[in-house]
């Protein structure tokens, strides 16, 4: 019996004197190699120990959240409030790189970028073509052409609209994700 | 020599269990915070707060009926607590101000092509479109800070599933 446990002990010594790589996620989210060797062991076992507290201090310092800045959304990153980007209608961070190193959240940006472009367009474009029908009402009594302009504005801002509140509800999805991944590590 | 390689295996199997989590394996957090997280989402013209992965969608947010308590949501977070609180009441503001405000407007908008109005009243929407625009701007000032507290609150919130 003290054979067998003789045994299990050298076994233990051979595979911590082995070098053993470790996947490790760098700040950016890319996977790096890190080399363990036999004089890290100790300090490695006393940072896993400290891993929960680090992931907790990593939520507080890292995770994003959306705050409301007159029609425009702040991405605000920890809770110091750091703005890392902004996402309005005429202009907006790229999102992409800020969720960086989540999947999932990369992939709910890239559908807030998709929808975010042609729903800003549209709205400008559709206030631009509502404004030259009102104004066109005011002047020339009678043209058949304002209703038209003001309805195709309206139609168009409603879109528009539309396209922003999807986007913004990806925006939304895509700093959950990115949260979630950040607890997840 | 089989009894070496047992030993060898639990061993090593010993020494891996105790070095932490293995690539994909996922940690105690991220059950509940798939579970019960927070976000705000648009759903058909109406912004909602929706609860997990899943999306669970818990109510409607603002609104003159005040939408879902999210005080009550939030419970269990106190920072989160304070922020829902925060929000309800700025949002409540808000949303009574904006709407005064917005409805003397139009009145005022309305009656502009009223030429042969009574002095006096012609003064009374004058003052309440001049009031209508105080509020409408106060209004959109609470809605701004509101939903800046709305983050906020979910924020805390997700923070204290992740400890």
């Amino acid at each position: 019996m003290s054979k067998i446990f003789l045994r299990l002990f050298l076994a233990g010594c051979m595979t911590l004197l082995l070098p053993s790589s470790v996947s490790a996620q760098s700040e950016k989210g890319e996977v790096g190699r890190a080399t363990s060797i036999w004089g890290d062991a100790a300090a490695s076992a006393s940072d896993l120990m400290k891993a929960g507290a680090a992931s907790d201090s990593s939520y507080e310092t890292r995770a994003l959240r959306l705050e409301s800045n007159w029609g425009n959304f702040r991405i605000v990153r920890g809770a110091e409030g750091l703005v890392v980007g902004t996402a309005g209608v005429f202009r907006t961070a790229n999102v992409e790189s800020i969720v960086a190193g989540s999947r999932r959240a990369e992939s709910e940006a890239r559908l807030f970028r998709a929808n975010h472009r042609p729903g800003s367009i549209a709205v400008a474009l559709g206030a631009g073509t509502f404004v030259m029908g009102a104004v066109a009402a005011t002047s020339s009594a009678g043209s058949a052409a304002t209703p038209v302009l003001m309805v195709a504005g309206v139609g168009g801002m409603v879109w528009g609209v539309r396209k922003l509140n999807t986007a913004y509800t990806s925006l939304s999805r895509a700093v959950w994700w990115y949260n979630r991944d950040l607890v997840a590590k | 020599m089989p009894r070496i390689l047992l030993a060898f295996c639990i061993g090593t199997c010993v020494l891996l269990g105790g070095t932490g989590t293995m690539e994909g394996q996922e940690q105690h957090g991220v059950p509940e915070y798939d579970a019960r997280a927070l976000r705000v989402e648009n759903r058909e013209g109406d912004r909602v707060v929706v609860r997990g992965r899943d999306g669970l969608v818990l109510g409607k947010i603002g609104g003159l009926r005040g939408g879902v308590d999210l005080a009550n949501v939030v419970a269990p977070s106190e920072n989160a607590v304070r922020e829902a609180r925060d929000f309800s009441k700025r949002a409540r503001r808000g949303n009574w101000a904006m709407t005064v405000g917005l409805t003397a407007i139009s009145v005022w908008l309305l009656t502009a092509r009223i030429h042969d109005m009574d002095p006096a009243v012609a003064t009374a929407v004058d003052a309440a479109y001049a009031g209508g625009l105080v509020l409408a701007v106060y209004g959109a000032v609470q809605l701004n800070r509101a939903n800046t507290a709305l983050g906020r609150s979910i924020w805390w919130y997700n923070r204290d599933l992740a400890r």
